[in-house]
């Protein structure tokens, strides 16, 4: 019962249609306006009142790491916990292109420094900081897009009928929708000096162009628009301003609207009600459908497809268009998630197909022209793991790969505790005649072998249950002048499971709690921009809980920005 | 001392993509690099993955020199075709080629991160696989820090695909902070040539001036910003550092890459090429990976002749590079799993018959292009030689073999003379040094110690010291 408290009082996750009741460890579902049942009504309007129900209460520890262990999936990353995040390249361009009447910044983006990679996604905080060749990089940008706006009239006109003519509303008006809070006196007293020096500095004799030029290099290098901040106490909601700065930078991947702001002024975002609005307006638009097509190609790795190739002896079929067809094809499929309200479940085992004349022949259906054509698949192509993009890749020229299907799907959907190979390992001995690819890697790594550990418990049955598919993910039924054997059983955190086949793989799978939780961690870490822990172990029940309770993707993503992780001041 | 502002970059102020001309060049043929009574030594450390093919078990040796000692163009012609570092037979004279060098850390997990976090840092690693970081600073760290000017940072390039498991890995600017790098080539360019002033040195020191002193007044707004925002006593320690990094970086580069060499022209840069490969981003397909290192050595050679700094790294391919080369005209699996001679990431698969050959022809392909790379820096006359003279330019691999990922007896091949300073010309076997004596002895030989021997760079765990033996 203690593990129930905690779920109510530390969460306050809101689940949503399709996902209430009160079973085993399951969050119970919020009543009417997102409050949990038996708790406090929503406090007054206010940007720094508490949430309902209070501070949120320490997690414990041992209890989290109990919760984790249930769950199956091992959350063990090392959030910071930083307080003021950089915004990505992806997120700077996003909202200087709403700000600003220029189209460049998209490939202005393209020549900032990139950032090292910390883990599946790009908007880690990890990696989020300013290094010198950065700063560089953002000064450049800034001094060029001030001066294209300034010096051209027609652009000028525009930028100053949208923020205001002089010096002070323009401060105000772009300074607010550009640091996502009002400018503070102090700020703006600064801005105006600078503004007012404009002719003098720049040579110009136009005070209002000079000074508008002057102020948009500042305030475009300026921290306060350089980085997302969480300044409230621990355990405490973030402000109003800086919920409306995460919600929108988070769900759409760009800075927040004046619609979102006003939300902020009047507080609306202190209170579950607007809170719930704002978010589900941002869930409803284009950068929202973008931002999770983002999240599922990330997760699926989709950027390493280009690196396809086949032996032209073995799949003469195989070309350029068919490698990009494949491409298309996947990125369809997981855009799809969005529009169709798919569950985790559906993304796992629909069989809704993108087909055209290159890929219909591998899936033996029928499709003309290289437009995409929406079909049903055959009974054997559940979900994504069986569409040609996920099993070409994971092959070699000629072969299937079980053993990349079988890690890829394990470390991304399965969250399994797989160490790294050792080194030094001797190469698969050549095919005895009549040995399948199965026996033959079995033979090598699985029962009784140096590989027994990773390979014959975890890796194996789940690579082995795509079997039937070759090297550009055609369906075979004989390997080598032997029946197939894509039978197996996979270790779940509940208990092994049996399965024949990948498309009985992924219904089990859909089934599995296990998977359900490792999609919420990841989801998570994508979200919240910062790896997950086990102190967020709660935060990954609750989010799995829903999932498995058939909750849309979509909806879980509300579920996560309903959570205390997201609203509440987390780490220290 | 002349001051020197930097201007903005030109492809910001061109629209989408579009090449902006860069007159600058044109008022900096006159002027030197460096006074004359300067003997700069410019350093560039090349690292490549997945391990050379040499005598390792039941490996072949395709690689090392048949013997140590001098090295001469005619000796190393005659291996040519069975020893890849034959390709470098022209260079002879120029070249220090070192066996015996070793990681002081063993492997405790994936070789490859492993491997890159050591390459250049000789530091023990922290966290293993795709989350390793060094525990210690990069060579060109230390270079940067003694040699550039405040806060000019080394150039940090890449060539390859960056498949997502380890991308960039081997300068790190702080211990676990991993210094991002540039793959696409044009942006490099662009970058450099923006770190000349709009008066250009063509001498109007009006407009520098101005530009300086607005600079100077947009700082003063952007670090009032930032110090409001480092007074909150919220931030925690990591917040704190990492404000204070962007803090100090607002300080302008006064005395930043005053002047050009003689010889600084873009004449010769592939500029096409770079465009080229920045459309689509076609520098980071599959295929493209010893083009567009090509291109980057020719961008440190500028670089360096420009004075833009005194340092550069190039890492060619990530952590496990799975670049499909061409062998003879025909596809190969990817190369991680050539170098592993087994169509696997991991430790089981199909073996593939042909991956030693296979291999053998990459480092082949790899060598050229480090010959090519040593012709861009032969180019540039400088003083009464060439860049290649006043260089270093090392080359080296993550790991030693390829099956094995071997920490042992790693491919050192350093080419330029260093000012003189290096016993150039020879094959030397230190049979089993930790690296951090090479790079004790290289920044000796870079004047990192200005003038004294540099005895502890690295790990405190190891023994320090130089290897004298490199030295002329």
């Amino acid at each position: 019962m203690k593990a129930k408290k905690f779920y109510a009082g530390a969460l306050g996750l809101a689940l949503l249609a399709g996902c209430s009741g009160d079973v085993g460890n399951e969050p119970p579902a919020l009543g009417p306006g997102g409050v949990p049942p038996g708790q406090n009504p929503p406090p007054p309007v206010g940007s720094d009142m508490p949430l309902p129900g209070g501070p949120a209460p320490a997690i414990d520890d041992a209890e989290a790491a109990a919760v984790e262990s249930d769950l199956g999936v091992q959350l063990n990353g090392t959030p910071l916990y930083a307080r003021l995040v950089r915004l990505t390249h992806e997120q700077w361009a996003n909202t200087l292109s709403d700000l600003l009447p220029l189209d460049t910044f998209g490939e202005m983006a393209r020549r900032l420094t990139t950032d090292p990679l910390s883990g599946l996604f790009p908007n880690n905080e990890q990696a989020l900081f300013v290094t010198p060749g950065l700063r560089l990089d953002y000064r450049t940008a800034a001094e060029s897009i001030a001066e294209q706006l300034t010096t051209d009239p027609t652009l000028l006109s525009s930028l100053l009928s949208k923020y205001g003519q002089d010096a002070e509303s323009f401060i105000q008006n772009f300074g607010k929708l550009a640091y996502r809070r009002p400018v503070a006196p102090e700020e703006q007293a600064r801005l105006a000096a600078l503004y007012a020096r404009g002719n003098e500095l720049l040579g110009g004799t136009d005070p209002t162009a000079t000074g508008t030029q002057l102020v948009l290099e500042a305030m475009l290098q300026s921290p306060n628009f350089l980085y997302r901040s969480e300044m409230s106490a621990p355990g405490t909601p973030l402000s109003d301003y800086e919920l409306a700065a995460k919600l929108a930078l988070q769900l759409t991947q760009r800075g927040p609207d004046a619609e979102l702001l006003a939300a902020a002024d009047q507080g609306m975002l202190s209170t579950p009600e607007g809170y719930r609005a704002q978010a589900q307006r941002l869930l409803g638009s284009d950068s929202a459908r973008q931002n999770l097509l983002s999240y599922h190609s990330y997760l699926i790795g989709l950027s390493r497809y280009d690196t396809i190739e086949k032996a032209e002896t073995v799949f003469p079929e195989f070309s350029e268009e068919l490698r990009a067809s494949m491409i298309m094809e996947a990125e369809t499929y997981l855009d799809a998630a969005y529009e169709r309200n798919w569950t985790l479940t559906d993304l796992l085992t629909s069989r809704t197909g993108f087909v055209n004349e290159q890929t219909a022949s591998l899936y033996g259906v029928q499709a003309s022209g290289a437009e995409l054509q929406e079909v049903s698949l055959p009974e054997d192509r559940a979900g994504f793991f069986t569409r040609v993009g996920f099993l070409s890749y994971n092959a070699s020229m000629r072969d299937p790969d079980p053993i990349h299907r079988g890690v890829d799907i394990n470390d991304r959907f399965l969250c399994s505790p797989i160490p790294a190979p050792p080194a030094n390992v001797p190469a698969l001995p050549d095919f005895e005649p009549g040995q399948t690819n199965r026996q033959r890697v079995d033979a090598h790594s699985g029962p009784g072998t140096c590989g027994a550990g990773c390979h014959a418990v975890f890796i194996n049955p789940v690579g082995f249950a795509f079997e039937n598919y070759d090297a550009i993910g055609r369906w075979r039924d004989i390997d080598n002048g032997q029946e197939i054997d894509a039978s197996g059983s996979y270790p779940f955190a509940t208990g092994a499971l049996e399965f024949n086949g990948a498309a009985n793989l992924m219904q089990v799978m859909s089934t599995s709690r296990q998977v359900h939780a490792c999609y919420a961690s990841h989801m998570l870490q994508y979200v919240l921009g910062r790896d997950v822990a086990t102190r967020d172990a709660f935060s990954v029940a609750a989010v799995e809980a829903a999932s498995s309770a058939g909750s849309s993707v979509n909806d879980l993503l509300l579920s996560v920005v309903e959570s205390d992780a997201f609203r509440v001041r987390q780490g220290q | 001392m002349r001051t020197k502002s930097l201007s903005r970059r030109s492809w910001l102020v061109g629209s989408a993509g579009v090449a902006v001309g860069l007159p600058f060049l044109e008022g900096l043929q006159s002027r030197s690099a460096w006074a004359q009574d300067e003997d700069p030594v410019f350093s560039l450390y090349i690292v490549t993955a997945n391990g050379v093919v040499q005598r390792f078990g039941s490996e072949p040796e395709h690689f090392w020199p048949s013997q140590t000692g001098p090295l001469t163009t005619a000796s190393m012609e005659a291996e040519a075709a069975d020893r890849a570092t034959g390709i470098l037979s022209e260079y002879a004279d120029s070249l220090l080629i070192v066996s015996g060098i070793d990681y002081p850390f063993r492997s405790t997990g994936c070789g490859h991160a492993q491997g890159f976090c050591q390459s250049l840092t000789a530091a023990k690693v922290n966290g293993t696989d795709n989350k390793a970081m060094s525990s210690g600073v990069s060579v060109d760290t230390v270079i940067a820090e003694a040699l550039n000017p405040a806060g000019v940072e080394p150039l940090t390039l890449y060539s390859g695909l960056k498949a997502g498991y380890i991308n960039e890995r081997i300068s790190f600017s702080a211990p676990d902070q991993v210094r991002s790098a540039e793959g696409n080539p044009w942006n490099v360019y662009q970058r450099l040539t923006g770190l000349v002033s709009p008066g250009g040195d063509s001498g109007d020191e009006n407009l520098a001036g101005q530009l300086a002193a607005r600079r100077q007044s947009v700082n003063d707004v952007v670090g009032e910003e930032l110090q409001a925002i480092l007074n909150r006593p919220e931030l925690s320690q990591d917040d704190r550092l990492r404000l204070e990094q962007h803090f100090e970086s607002l300080r302008e580069l006064e005395n930043g890459m005053v002047g050009m060499a003689l010889s600084c022209t873009e004449e010769g840069l592939s500029l096409d090429e770079m465009q080229a490969l920045d459309s689509g981003d076609a520098f980071r397909r599959d295929g493209v990976i010893e083009e567009v290192a090509a291109l980057q050595l020719q961008l440190a050679a500028f670089a360096f002749a420009c004075n833009a700094t005194r340092v550069a790294t190039l890492q060619i391919g990530d952590g496990t590079d799975s670049t499909r080369y061409e062998v003879n005209g025909q596809p190969t699996e990817r190369f991680h799993w050539i170098s592993h001679r087994i169509k696997s990431d991991g430790n089981s698969g199909e073996s593939i018959p042909e991956a030693v050959e296979w291999h053998t022809a990459i480092d082949r392909i790899r060598m050229e292009t480090f010959r090519n790379g040593i012709a861009e820096f032969n180019k540039y006359a400088v003083g009464n030689g060439t860049l290649l003279d006043q260089s270093i330019m090392m080359w080296t691999n993550q790991v030693a073999t390829g099956p094995a990922h071997s920490f042992s007896n790693l491919p050192i091949i350093i080419a330029g003379k260093a000012g003189g300073r290096l016993a150039t010309g020879q094959y030397i076997d230190v049979d089993g040094q930790t690296n951090n004596k090479l790079y004790n002895t290289l920044l000796t030989a870079a004047g990192v110690g200005g003038g004294a021997p540099v005895e502890d760079f690295g790990s405190s765990e190891v023994s320090g010291g130089v290897l004298s033996e490199l030295l002329a």
